[in-house]
């Protein structure tokens, strides 16, 4: 459409150049003609014959390069799907054949005539050189004459192009060229296409705050997929006999991610029940205190005498309690002390017990009658909250130093060697979009993390002790955290179902809530449909490759455009593999045609600002040993690419596990916004020197023209000419 | 330098005017140069009565091959061809004018020649009749040549003049030749109207007679277009030099003949020639400057001196000075010497004059032995090899040097043992290696001349440039282009020489180029004195008419330069032939035609300047034409190209520009679409489809390693090779650990 477009603009506004061509043309034949006037006239009329023949190869040639512009035009334009005898059908038509007809049981062939009227520009030049006596005509077929991929097909072949340029006057008069050109037709679509983000490393800044992830999928109808992996995740005893990958864990802010609340509570995977926003807790402060910092509460106090029953503790289980030990001195044994026992008052019997335990809190009467009393008024308080909310660095937070909310106050120490990366307290990433309306699917064990925090409340009771009542003020009990890689058992971690998704007494981290069940079904630790996603590759192969440079200067040599403001854009058209070395794009402003650019050994990619010319253009970049480097003078890019930092490489002697030989995206102190999609090793946002800047984000806008090509199947037409011949018998020519 | 002015003698009584003429016409029959040729015909249509001469032509007419020569010869030989037949005079109309008229016609042209006797027998009215009727009614020059021998009572009748005329613009030069010749001597100012057309005639011979003419009326132009037309860049002028000689008198064609002396291998005839001229043109004023000329070349040219002693002799023989030769010679040559010495003041070299070394004046036994040595066999030339090595005292280098050059020794080593040579100081010691330089490996000397030069001792420098100039005269010529712009004093002193040095001509058109480009008058007076050591009317031309286009001081510095070699010259200011001039042209009374006229000539010119493009250039003519074609060519280009339809192409553009960036996808340029270019599924959103189940099939891990095996193999083990370390990026976390 675009060639027919410039054809019926430029035919009137060109007229005059083509008269100033011919005007030229004349001027050389009039200074020939008149050389010639000196010259035998045998020499004359064979040179007679031998200009003749000139023009007609001219003109000839002008017919192939007519029809090579227009394949080269029509190729991979739309617009000619519904004329059959447009190059876009002609080369599409294969597609739709039966397996019978096609490559590799068949070659398959299309064929198009070029009458004059459709050589227009070599017809009217043959005309203005020859006195109107030249016609052009021609014809091509295309071969399609191997399969290079089954599925999706992809195919190559060549296409033969003859044209003739024959003298009205005399038919004998009559040059015939035959020219051939390679092609192939390629899906250029793959399996990472669908994808925002493919990490196949385990990540370690997924939580960071100043440096955000911030994903945009498609929408929510069509999803688009992130996929987190794993691989080569670090040593921690939390990973240890694993059946799954080692899980990542999300730090879920009810702050700023309060849109998805709802989800959370209401996820595919453990549904919480109702909630109330603040503790019920019979201490006034307690119940402020909570309100903001917590995001769900139990709505009521919950008896613990059922649980109790439940569980099938024992008293004795609480004995060892030191929280309720140290209430039992202070209420009972101190203030005993105090009165100065008398013999068989409360106090003197009370100090006899204490007296006859000998400090031994199992063997005192009082203490398991205090137990008794207690398990019975107990009533257990439970919330969640946030790690922000918590800890931020090494310093608590007020709320979290309230005495009811203490129980996760060994949580950190815990961590240090268990799982480190836990005692960062940060941000989940934004991977369902600035306004988490976007839904994507997430694959990978990833988790959601959040905080319950657990205490038995406070209350008051009236004992009887030697038939004496006495009315005694309980204190609150936080519910302690309890060390993970301590495998001893006890009241607080033993297992009973308790309320919600609560099956234990304790303060702990709720990790169990899978991401990707807040909009799918639930965890899902490999990609859809794939077995090892650290072999995940573009799937190619060398026939899919359509040119080929030795290093990035070649390839640039070739593929560069300056554009009127001097800026320089890159041409692309197919694969184009390049052998080693860094490509340098950061020079290039925009870039233009639909392909793939492939550095097969070592070699880094640097790039800058990268638009598109147009939206539907698309641009994949794949180091296969190298990464990612930003470079420009802006503090943001935008970078209108899929970019691919999958590392394959055979060298024995390098250690895949290496961070230096795995594919990065390197930020380089930039904010970056990706248009299209990022496939790496290792994901990272926060490097001093190398990260992204505080305050500034890792975008990835997943590219709709990405996940749905307008070209799905991207022609390629060959630039090197495979035959060439020229024929002048017009005896033997190709058609009459 | 008596003996060799006896031989001179001897030569020239031994032959006419009319022999050397015809010698060397007839040498000219067989040039390869069809104008030469051609001229000699002409030439020779006056010695058609020779017999050697008719043979000669009539063997070239059988080989002859350009058409015009040969329309020529065959012309001049039906002159030639007489026969006795008798004509049939109709009766009693012997002697009737229109008879013989009519008869004219009829008879081949062989019988022409005899019937001019007839007509000479006619009374002067009716011959002129016949001229006129012949005149009239010829259809070729061969018809026309025979009647033009009539006796000059005819011919200078009026009607007769006036058919005359008409036959200048006649297409035979042959014949214009003739006619032109003729009413020179009949009536020059009947020319004066034609003189334009036939000085600028395609055939040269047409413009030597017309410049002939033309110093009948002007001599001072007449002189100048004979010395532009002879040194003008067209060979085959110079060839048939010696026709030049002969147009005007020897004292205005004395430069013709000193440049063509000065130029070296004059072929025999033109040697006997100037030989002929000078001696029966005893001139003082030539002799001065042949004694000039001596001082300056004479070493160069030997044949100088016999011209020079030649002229000397001419002069006491013909009693114009009262000395005997020797004084003649003795007194002019002094003054000419202070003549030279007054304009060559700030060149007075101290003229050391080197101290031949003694051959053997030194103790190296070795080197003597060798000496004596007369056929060199291998182990002498390494013997001498070590030898070089070792000695340093200039005599055994000299004794070294001589060795080697007796028994041409040019190989490596002993040309860079010389070359190392040159670097001393000593000219006992360059002298020789120079000269055994020049004579073993010429092109290993070439580097080190343009510093020899400029050697401190004069002998050397002197004897450098002349070698510079015998062995590579171009290349001498190339530096003398970069030193005469140079304002150091020993640079210019050198250039100067070096302009002395080289040919005139050649010195002249380097110093002249220099004076048009350059304002440094200092520098160009510098320079004058080689022009007035060498005084040449072209010279004066030229500076006239550089002056012309000059102003200021260099204006005046030109004229009076101009004015002291005219002087030098020995040409006054005044026009000589004014007289003559008078008396020619008052006698049509055409004195206001004849200005307009020879302005039309001061105009014309055959000399060829190098500057004549930029002038051309630089003209305001061809500026305006220049522009009134860019004019035309942008009115062409507007017309046709539409300035219409191009304003709107710009318009259509803008929007299109900016719809190529439009999906920058950045905040600051908005998604703006043109929608008539744009194809809408190019920018429409595409409708998301689920891509197909195949998509999944995913390459095995072996067929992976075999792709990546493939490729390698082509990419060679390099591939893979790490980039050095310092290019590596290290992450914070892996300097952690």
């Amino acid at each position: 459409m675009r060639f027919q477009n410039i054809r019926e603009k430029a035919l009137p506004e060109r007229s005059g150049y083509i008269l100033y061509l011919v005007m030229s043309l004349l001027l050389v034949w009039a200074i020939m003609s008149f050389s010639l006037s000196t010259f035998k006239s045998g020499s004359v009329s064979l040179l007679t014959r031998t200009s003749m023949q000139s023009r007609l190869t001219c003109a000839a040639s002008g017919g192939m390069n007519e029809i090579w512009a227009m394949a080269r035009q029509e190729a991979n334009d739309k617009s000619g799907k519904s004329n059959p005898l447009h190059f876009y059908s002609l080369l599409n038509a294969v597609f739709d054949q039966n397996e019978n007809e096609i490559p590799p049981k068949k070659t398959f062939v299309s064929e198009k005539f070029f009458d004059s009227n459709d050589l227009p520009f070599a017809n009217v030049m043959a005309g203005e050189i020859s006195g109107n006596d030249i016609r052009v005509k021609g014809h091509c077929r295309l071969f399609f004459t191997k399969l290079i991929r089954k599925s999706p097909q992809s195919f190559s072949g060549h296409i033969e192009v003859i044209v003739q340029a024959v003298s009205k006057s005399d038919s004998r008069e009559f040059i015939e060229i035959k020219e051939r050109r390679d092609f192939k037709i390629i899906d250029t679509r793959d399996l990472l296409d669908r994808y925002a983000l493919y990490v196949k490393d385990y990540g370690f800044d997924y939580n960071k705050i100043r440096q955000k992830l911030v994903i945009e999928g498609l929408g929510p109808k069509v999803r688009s997929s992130v996929y987190l992996g794993s691989r080569y995740a670090p040593n921690y005893p939390a990973f240890k006999n694993l059946a799954e990958p080692a899980p990542i864990y999300f730090d879920f802010n009810f702050k700023d991610d309060k849109v998805l609340l709802s989800a959370l509570l209401n996820n595919n995977s453990a549904v919480i029940p109702q909630g109330g926003q603040e503790i019920p807790s019979s201490n006034p402060k307690v119940r402020t205190g909570s309100s903001g910092n917590i995001f769900w509460s139990i709505p009521i106090p919950l008896r613990f005498k059922p649980i109790f029953d439940r569980g099938s503790f024992t008293d004795s289980d609480f004995y060892t309690v030191k929280a309720l030990q140290d209430g039992y001195y202070k209420t009972f044994v101190e203030t005993s002390q105090k009165a100065g026992g008398e013999e068989h008052s409360l106090a003197g019997l009370i100090l006899e017990d204490w007296k006859n335990c000998g400090g031994n809190y199992a063997d005192s009467q009082v203490f398991k009658m205090v137990v008794t009393t207690s398990v019975d008024s107990w009533g257990y308080l439970y919330a969640y909250t946030d790690a922000q909310s918590l800890w931020n660095g090494d310093l608590w937070s007020d709320f979290a130093k309230t005495f009811q909310f203490t129980g996760l106050n060994e949580y950190i120490k815990f961590m240090k060697n268990y799982h480190p990366d836990k005692m960062i307290s940060g941000s989940m990433p934004q991977i369902f979009g600035p306004e988490r309306n976007k839904p994507v699917t997430l694959e990978g064990n990833v988790f959601f993390r959040f905080f319950k925090i657990a205490f038995f409340d406070e209350f008051d009771a009236v004992i009887t002790l030697a038939g004496e009542s006495k009315k005694l003020g309980m204190p609150a009990i936080p519910l302690h955290f309890q060390d993970p890689a301590d495998n001893s058992s006890n009241f607080l971690n033993k297992e009973v179902r308790i309320h919600g998704i609560e099956k234990q007494l304790m303060s702990r981290e709720v990790d169990e809530i899978p991401v990707n069940s807040l909009f799918s079904a639930g965890v899902s630790s490999y990609p859809e449909g794939v077995a090892s996603p650290d072999n995940v590759f573009l799937t190619l192969s060398t026939d899919v490759i359509s040119y080929k440079y030795k290093n990035s200067q070649d390839f640039f040599a070739d593929n560069t455009m300056l554009l009127a403001n001097g800026e320089k854009r890159l041409k692309v058209d197919g694969v184009t593999f390049i052998e080693k070395g860094n490509l340098d794009l950061s020079g290039y402003s925009s870039f233009s045609g639909q392909g793939l650019i492939w550095i097969g050994f070592r070699g880094d990619i640097y790039l800058g600002d990268l638009a598109k010319s147009k939206p539907s253009d698309i641009l994949k970049l794949w180091a296969q040993d190298g990464s990612f480097i930003i470079k420009s003078d802006k503090p943001d890019v935008k970078i209108s690419a899929s970019l691919l930092a999958l590392t394959y490489f055979s060298d024995p002697l390098r250690t895949k596990s290496s961070l230096g030989n795995r594919g990065k995206l390197i930020a380089n102190k930039h904010g970056i916004e990706i248009t299209g999609n990022l496939a790496v090793d290792y994901l990272f946002t926060a490097d001093k020197n190398y990260g992204i800047p505080e305050g500034k984000k890792l975008v990835i806008k997943h590219d709709p023209f990405l996940f749905s090509p307008v070209y799905p199947k991207w022609t390629t037409l060959g630039p090197v000419r495979t035959i060439y011949s020229v024929n002048a018998d017009s005896e033997n020519r190709f058609f009459k | 330098m008596e003996v060799g002015g006896l031989i001179v003698d001897n030569s020239i009584n031994e032959v006419s005017l009319h022999e050397l003429q015809i010698n060397i016409c007839l040498e000219e029959l067989n040039s390869e140069e069809p104008q030469t040729r051609q001229y000699a015909i002409s030439q020779l249509q006056s010695f058609i009565d020779n017999e050697i001469v008719v043979n000669a032509l009539k063997t070239r007419a059988q080989i002859e091959n350009n058409p015009e020569c040969k329309a020529d010869l065959d012309e001049t030989l039906k002159l030639a061809a007489h026969s006795e037949i008798t004509f049939n005079f109709s009766e009693n109309r012997i002697g009737e004018a229109s008879e013989l008229a009519r008869l004219w016609q009829t008879v081949e042209s062989a019988q022409l020649p005899e019937l001019v006797k007839h007509v000479k027998k006619l009374a002067p009215e009716d011959q002129a009749k016949v001229v006129c009727e012949v005149l009239t009614q010829a259809t070729g020059s061969a018809q026309i040549v025979p009647i033009l021998s009539l006796s000059r009572n005819v011919m200078m009748r009026a009607e007769v003049i006036d058919h005359l005329e008409k036959l200048v613009t006649a297409e035979s030069s042959l014949l214009v030749i003739r006619v032109v010749s003729l009413l020179t001597r009949l009536m020059p100012a009947k020319l004066v109207a034609h003189l334009p057309g036939l000085l600028l005639h395609k055939n040269f011979q047409v413009r030597l007679m017309a410049i002939k003419t033309l110093h009948l009326l002007s001599k001072p132009e007449a002189i100048r277009l004979l010395n532009e037309l002879m040194f003008s860049s067209e060979s085959s002028n110079r060839k048939s030099a010696f026709s030049f000689l002969f147009v005007l008198p020897f004292n205005d064609t004395g430069d013709i003949v000193l440049r063509l002396i000065e130029r070296v291998d004059l072929p025999k005839n033109l040697d006997q020639v100037i030989r002929f001229l000078i001696y029966n043109n005893p001139d003082q004023k030539f002799f001065r400057r042949i004694t000039l000329s001596y001082l300056l070349h004479g070493k160069k040219i030997a044949a100088l001196k016999t011209y020079w002693s030649l002229a000397a002799r001419s002069l006491t023989v013909s009693g114009l000075v009262k000395k005997s030769e020797q004084e003649l010679i003795n007194e002019t040559l002094a003054d000419t010497k202070a003549f030279i010495l007054r304009h060559t003041r700030h060149d007075t070299g101290k003229q050391e004059t080197v101290k031949k070394s003694v051959a053997s004046d030194h103790k190296n036994q070795d080197l003597l032995q060798l000496s004596a040595v007369s056929d060199f066999s291998h182990e002498h030339i390494e013997k001498l090899l070590k030898i070089c090595e070792n000695i340093s005292t200039t005599e055994e280098i000299t004794s070294a040097i001589r060795l080697i050059g007796k028994n041409k020794l040019a190989s490596n080593p002993f040309c860079t043992w010389l070359e190392n040579l040159l670097e001393k100081d000593s000219p006992e010691v360059i002298n020789p290696v120079v000269e055994t330089l020049l004579e073993l490996n010429k092109t290993r000397l070439l580097p080190h001349l343009p510093i020899l030069v400029f050697h401190k001792n004069p002998s050397v420098a002197e004897k450098c440039l002349k070698i510079f100039n015998g062995g590579f005269p171009e290349k001498l010529v190339e530096k003398l282009k970069l030193w005469i712009r140079d304002n150091k004093a020993e640079i210019r002193e050198v250039a100067h020489k070096g302009l002395m040095e080289i040919e005139f001509l050649q010195a002249r058109e380097l110093i002249l180029t220099f004076v048009r480009n350059s304002t440094n008058l200092e520098l160009i007076k510098y320079y004058s004195s080689i022009l007035l050591l060498n005084p040449d009317r072209l010279t004066v031309y030229k500076l006239n008419d550089l002056s012309i286009k000059s102003s200021g001081e260099k204006k005046k510095l030109l004229t009076s330069l101009a004015g002291e070699i005219k002087e030098e010259l020995g040409e006054s200011a005044k026009d000589e032939n004014s007289s003559t001039l008078n008396s020619v042209i008052s006698e049509l009374g055409i004195k206001e035609q004849w200005e307009e006229i020879l302005g039309r000539i001061k105009q014309i010119s055959y000399d060829s300047q190098p500057g004549d493009i930029r002038n051309l250039l630089t003209s305001k003519a061809f500026n305006l034409a220049l522009v009134g074609f860019l004019i035309l060519a942008v009115v062409i280009f507007l017309v046709k190209f539409q300035l219409g339809s191009a304003n709107r192409l710009l318009n259509n553009q803008a929007p299109q520009k900016k719809a190529i960036y439009s999906y920058d996808l950045g905040n600051d340029q908005e998604a703006i679409t043109d929608k008539k270019n744009a194809r809408p599924w190019d920018y429409e959103l595409p409708e998301l489809a689920t891509p197909p189940d195949s998509l999944y099939e995913m390459l095995t891990v072996e067929e992976r390693r075999a792709l990546h095996e493939e490729l390698k193999k082509e990419a060679g083990p390099s591939a893979e090779e790490a980039p050095r370390d310092d290019q590596r990026i290290r992450l914070e976390v892996e300097l952690q650990r």
